[in-house]
């Protein structure tokens, strides 16, 4: 099965052109932003594609049907739900795509409350210092301004895992963006004007800013207490994650080759293009409603329940409602002070409160992706065997923690199972400095480490001369492995994306020609380069409970309303749910409704994060729809008869020529002989029949307008076959299912000005079967979009812990013009047991071996190596002025 | 963001306000100013010339006039502009994004008086004169000429006197031996220039005569470099010739470190520039430099 697109270059740009009319007003009038990133993000799809994919599809369906029959083990919460699949695998718009190209849906930007105030915040101008005194009396003074709270006239909010953050900062400072006071105020302009009056006095400490340097025992202090209030000794964080597998000794001994260096990945931004904001309100009884963007609801509400609790609100509740999100990639994934402070304003002025984040402020003071530094070490034996993987990291944490601090934790998947290693070694560091601290993103701890891996391996090859793709052919994961941290593979398409993607490039051809090219003296230089991928393909466990519950709902009118509590972000997770609810119970998409996320009215979900929204939600659904179906078809066998003689009484008015059938009704109508397709409840062997079939809605009515009557709402909960790991010994299956990939480029380096430009990238990804080929295309190149960032532009720059390029002027993500390549798509031939209909996660992938492959292209193109990222001109240049 | 915005439909009207309210700024696309009015929570009053039609427009008489308020689509859409002068067209191609070009306008992209300025360089090569008038002049009255050289006084300063509007930028007809050309190059193409630079020269039987070298984001103001320009003058263009002047070019110019990039890597970008665009100049003719392969 093949299902390729080319991005035709002519036509992305009148494409995005075209589409400009349908930009919301906000956007339209934001004439600097990325228009290729609000395609992205948005998920619209812009890239036009040379030939359909829609055979392609069709095939694919039947190819996976094909095998179920041939005895795919039945799991039963597909059960009664293996029928013709008309929505799953077809490339469908998504449900919410036409709010969003006319501009109807509404955002927090949109959202507004009678009586509401603004909220601003008053930040740190120092890295590290003592708060002396805090002057609040002019801000107090100016009309319009109804609250000035600090860390002193507030309740402690503490906040994050390790509880080493506050709402509002007391006593210092430990970073720029530090929070020290907020206003509310009637409008946003007097809420600024009021915290530009506020007045701080500060005296200045020996900061740290490189976590070698805060490594050292002579480095000053981050935090001098712990959250239980005993003192520390050292910037190290309380986070142990490892693992240990195998002889290290005997390993090297047996490898052949050895390669071994430091790599260096940056902090960069998220850029999500709807910046970040919320709005706290209380009721009079003191319960919270919160509307925000956030990943996580559900954790929220906890973390915001232990805030209330601080704030002495005892037993009071809050709710987590989530509006439409422009994007999240991981932003979303913790709390965030400025949340905290709108509930403090809200609760002390008793009126509403919003707080919007400015794009400046959003990369100023949000929590950007985490920076790493690795030392990897990698043998191979004789046969390109890889006989051992020895990898450190060392993490600059910044001033508190969030999840950049578990970045170790998804990296230990790829650390120990991308390719078969059997000896892996394996160690981490986080270390607090005074530099911003970071959070999730997209795949985050993955694209990281993967970073490095992949690079060396090619140095392997290089050292060894053995070719490139057959060093990862000979190492290729496979179905049935164990891996060394216990993750148990199931479905692997990774040899196959490693073949599709040498092909697509030419490869036998191409790298051995581009490596002789390296010495001639053209000017440009071009190179072929690939890496690989493995993500967790179905969820990932970090929390004990890794569970999606779900509440399907069919009403009176055969609609199914839907109350899920994972977070449609942009990245097209109702248009999976939509399309697998639809074909599992038997109705069209267009009467499947998705509620807005909400604590109150959707059950648990731990969050949408680690590629897991499609996978756990659509089989949530399925285990609720099966039990909907038998509900269903149980009572058809009941009341179906009567309706069906009603049926024949109608359409003998109707229709003089129509002639009553002769079989027994009351026989046909047996539990076995029912099904639901288009709407319609039928007779399985009479499906042909008018008579045999009654629209979906009327069933439900005469189930409910009856004695005793009933309504079809059935809640699932999904935990998915999972293990929690030991994180300090890095042992655990921690996802039910992998993903693979593997992504190939062809580059040319411009030596002159060492600019690297793409010609065209291969993406082969084993994500099991394909939900929605459109919705997939746009992960998949927006992952690209973001990976080809990482690789080559994007870096949040600080100087002395402050951030420098703060704005869209001076930190690049890539457009349209960069993204101006031909990119060959292509889903590999798999079909996961516990994946709904065989799928498995895609989300994150898209970005993950991207910089990697990149960096191969360029050293096969004109032999340097650079091990930080992004690669830059100016690094490309050096390096080869160096070679 | 919260100002006092009048849109003038005459320059006169727009001259007249000026003197009523000195401290007003003048806006034209605002694609530039807005943004740094944004960022400096500036809120002084504005007065827009976008509705003034007798600042639009490309007018020939003996000359070129591109009027101040003319956007930048409306010079690259010019068949005129396109084939007589290169520079400036490949030089508004890269500049900023559809949306930014339809509303920008020369005349801000030189107001503004950014040191990267992407339309500053070829004008300079060029040899534009500009215009400024001021309250009571019109077309006829208090009007004066400004070489481009003398424009640029320092990061967003230039030698327009208070009171004064830039009303047009006055071009030579280019003579048939005219070659020139441009390079620029930013972190991504929609990017403030790490560097650019624009040549023009006549191409005179082999030898390259009046030759004209200017260069962006590697000076306090966009940069006429005049040793480089007599490193090439009157010689044949060829490749040892290029290497010298791109050496003297490089080290003509001062540039400073920076978010987008280093002085060091500024400077080696402006020797492959020079080389660059003398080549494309003369290959867009069909032609080489005396002695290239």
């Amino acid at each position: 099965m093949m299902v390729g697109t080319w991005v035709d270059r002519r036509n992305l740009r009148l494409e995005c052109q075209s589409h400009l009319g349908h930009l919301p007003a906000h956007l339209r009038r934001r004439t600097r932003y990325h228009l290729i990133g609000w395609f992205k993000r948005e998920g619209v799809a812009v890239i036009r594609e040379e030939r359909s994919m829609s055979s392609d599809t069709l095939k694919l369906d039947e190819d996976i049907r094909g095998r179920k029959e041939e005895g795919k083990p039945d799991e039963g919460k597909e059960s009664g739900v293996q029928r013709e699949r008309r929505y799953v695998g077809a490339d469908r718009p998504r449900p919410e795509a036409p709010d969003k190209v006319t501009g109807k849906t509404l955002y927090i930007h949109d959202l507004t409350r009678p009586g509401m105030l603004w909220g601003k915040i008053k930040h740190s101008e120092h890295a590290h210092a003592r708060i002396k005194s805090i002057d609040t009396s002019r801000a107090e003074a100016l009309d319009g301004v109804r609250a000035v709270l600090t860390g002193y006239n507030t309740p402690e909010v503490r906040i994050g895992f390790l509880r080493d953050n506050f709402a509002l900062k007391r006593d210092k400072v430990r970073q720029y963006r530090d929070e020290v006071a907020a206003v509310a105020a009637i409008s946003p302009e007097i809420a600024q004007q009021a915290v530009d009056l506020i007045e701080v006095e500060y005296e200045p400490l020996p900061a740290v800013f490189d976590p070698v340097e805060a490594l050292e025992p002579s480095a000053p202090l981050i935090h001098e207490r712990d959250a239980l209030g005993r003192p520390r000794e050292d910037n190290v964080l309380a986070m142990e994650c490892g693992h240990e597998s195998g002889d290290l000794a005997a390993a090297r001994e047996r490898a052949r080759w050895i390669a071994e260096g430091n790599y260096r990945v940056p902090v960069i931004q998220q850029a999500c293009m709807g910046t970040a904001g919320c709005i706290a309100e209380f009721d009079a009884r003191g319960n919270l409603t919160f509307t925000g963007k956030t990943q996580i609801p559900f954790l929220a509400q906890k973390d915001f329940n232990q805030a209330l609790k601080a704030m002495g609100l005892i037993g009071n509740n809050a709710r987590v409602v989530v509006p439409a999100l422009g994007g999240a990639f991981g932003t979303g994934l913790d709390t965030h002070c400025y949340e905290y402070i709108t509930i403090l304003l809200a609760h002390r002025t008793g009126r509403p409160v919003k707080m919007l984040m400015s794009r400046e402020e959003e990369f100023a003071y949000l929590s950007p992706r985490q920076s790493a530094r690795v030392h990897i070490e990698q043998g191979i034996d004789e046969d390109g065997r890889l006989t051992h993987r020895k990898i450190h990291v060392l993490q600059d944490n910044g001033a508190y923690a969030s999840w950049g601090a578990t970045f170790p934790t998804v990296m230990l998947l790829p650390v120990t199972s991308l390719y078969k290693v059997p000896v892996v070694h394996y160690t981490s560091q986080c270390v607090y400095t005074n530099n911003t601290y970071c959070q999730a993103m997209r795949g985050y701890g993955n694209p990281e480490v993967t970073w490095a891996i992949e690079c060396n391996l090619d140095e392997l090859a290089e050292q060894s001369g053995l070719d490139a793709l057959e060093l990862r052919k000979r190492n290729c994961n496979e179905p049935g492995e164990v891996t060394p941290m216990g993750g148990k593979v199931t479905s692997c398409g990774l040899m196959e994306c490693l073949e599709v993607t040498g092909k697509q490039l030419a490869w036998e051809e191409k790298r051995p020609a581009s490596q002789a090219a390296r010495a001639s003296d053209s000017v440009r230089k071009r190179g072929v380069g690939l890496a690989s991928l493995i993500h967790v393909g179905g969820s990932g466990r970090i929390y004990r409970s890794d569970a999606s519950g779900i509440i399907l709902k069919v009403d009176d009118f055969g609609n199914v309303n839907v109350s899920y509590g994972g977070v449609e972000m942009g990245q097209g997770l109702h248009a999976a749910l939509s399309a697998a609810i639809a074909d599992g119970l038997g109705v069209t998409p267009d009467k499947v409704f998705i509620n807005a996320t909400d604590t109150a009215t959707c059950p648990w979900d731990v969050g949408t994060h680690a590629s897991r929204g499609a996978f756990m939600a659509c089989n949530a659904a399925l285990l609720s729809i099966a039990k909907i179906r038998e509900r269903l078809l149980a009572f058809c066998a009941e009341g179906f008869a009567e309706l069906l003689r009603k049926n024949i009484q109608t359409l003998s008015k109707k229709d003089a020529s129509f002639e009553p059938p002769t079989i027994d009704i009351d026989a046909a109508c047996r539990p076995d002989n029912f099904d639901i397709l288009d709407n319609q409840v039928f007779l399985r062997d009479q499906a042909h029949e008018p008579w045999a079939r009654v629209e979906l809605g009327k069933v439900l009515r005469a189930m409910h307008f009856r004695q005793g009557g009933d309504m079809l709402t059935e809640p699932a909960f999904y935990d998915p076959p999972s293990d929690l790991p030991d994180w300090r010994r890095g042992i655990g299956n921690m996802s039910a299912t992998y993903t693979y990939g593997t992504q190939g480029v062809e580059i040319e380096v411009d030596t002159e000005t060492g600019v690297v430009t793409i010609l065209r990238m291969v993406s082969a990804l084993d994500c099991g079967t394909v939900l929605n080929p459109k919705a997939l295309q746009g992960q998949v190149i927006g992952g690209i979009a973001q990976g080809v960032g990482y690789a080559l532009y994007e870096e949040v720059k600080m100087q002395e812990g402050r951030i420098t390029n703060p704005s869209f002027t001076d930190y690049k993500i890539p457009t349209a013009h960069e993204m101006n390549f031909p990119i060959h798509l292509h889903y590999a031939d798999t079909y996961d047991p516990e994946g709904p209909f065989g799928s498995k996660g895609a989300g994150e992938p898209g970005l993950v071996p991207t910089a990697p492959a990149i960096m191969n292209a360029i050293t096969n193109a004109c032999g340097i190596r650079i091990r930080s990222l992004p690669i830059t001109p100016e690094k490309v240049l050096a390096a080869l002025k160096q070679r | 963001m919260q100002a006092d915005y009048h849109q003038p439909d005459t320059l006169e009207e727009a001259q007249a306000l000026l003197a009523e309210c000195p401290d007003a700024v003048l806006t034209a696309g605002g694609t530039d100013l807005l943004v740094q009015r944004r960022a400096s929570g500036a809120q002084g009053p504005l007065i827009s010339l976008r509705g003034i039609a007798e600042l639009r427009g490309i007018h020939e008489s003996h000359d070129l006039m591109i009027g101040a308020g003319t956007t930048l689509t409306e010079i690259l859409d010019s068949a005129r502009m396109q084939g007589d002068y290169p520079a400036l067209i490949q030089s508004i191609e890269v500049l900023g994004s559809h949306q930014i070009r339809n509303v920008a306008t020369l005349g801000g992209n030189l107001c503004n008086a950014s040191p990267g300025a992407d339309t500053a360089a070829p004008l300079i090569v060029y040899g534009a004169r500009l215009k400024a008038c001021s309250a009571g002049g019109g077309d006829s009255g208090a009007c004066r000429t400004i070489a481009i050289t003398d424009f640029f006084e320092g990061p967003g300063r230039t030698s327009l006197r208070p009171g004064e509007i830039l009303r047009g930028i006055l071009l030579d007809p280019p003579s048939p031996r005219l070659r020139s050309g441009f390079q620029r190059l930013g972190r991504i193409q929609m990017d403030i220039a790490i560097a650019s630079l624009a040549v023009a020269f006549e191409w005179d039987g082999g030898q390259a005569r009046q030759v004209r070298v200017a260069a962006g984001s590697v000076a306090p103001v966009p940069l006429r470099l005049q040793a480089t320009e007599e490193m090439l003058e009157a010689t044949a263009l060829d490749p040892e010739t290029l290497n010298k002047a791109a050496t003297v070019a490089a080290a003509e110019v001062s540039p400073i470190d920076d978010i987008r990039a280093s002085a060091a890597y500024r400077r080696e970008l402006i020797a492959v520039f020079l080389r660059r665009a003398i080549r494309a100049a003369l290959e867009a003719h069909g032609e080489a430099g005396g002695g290239t392969a």
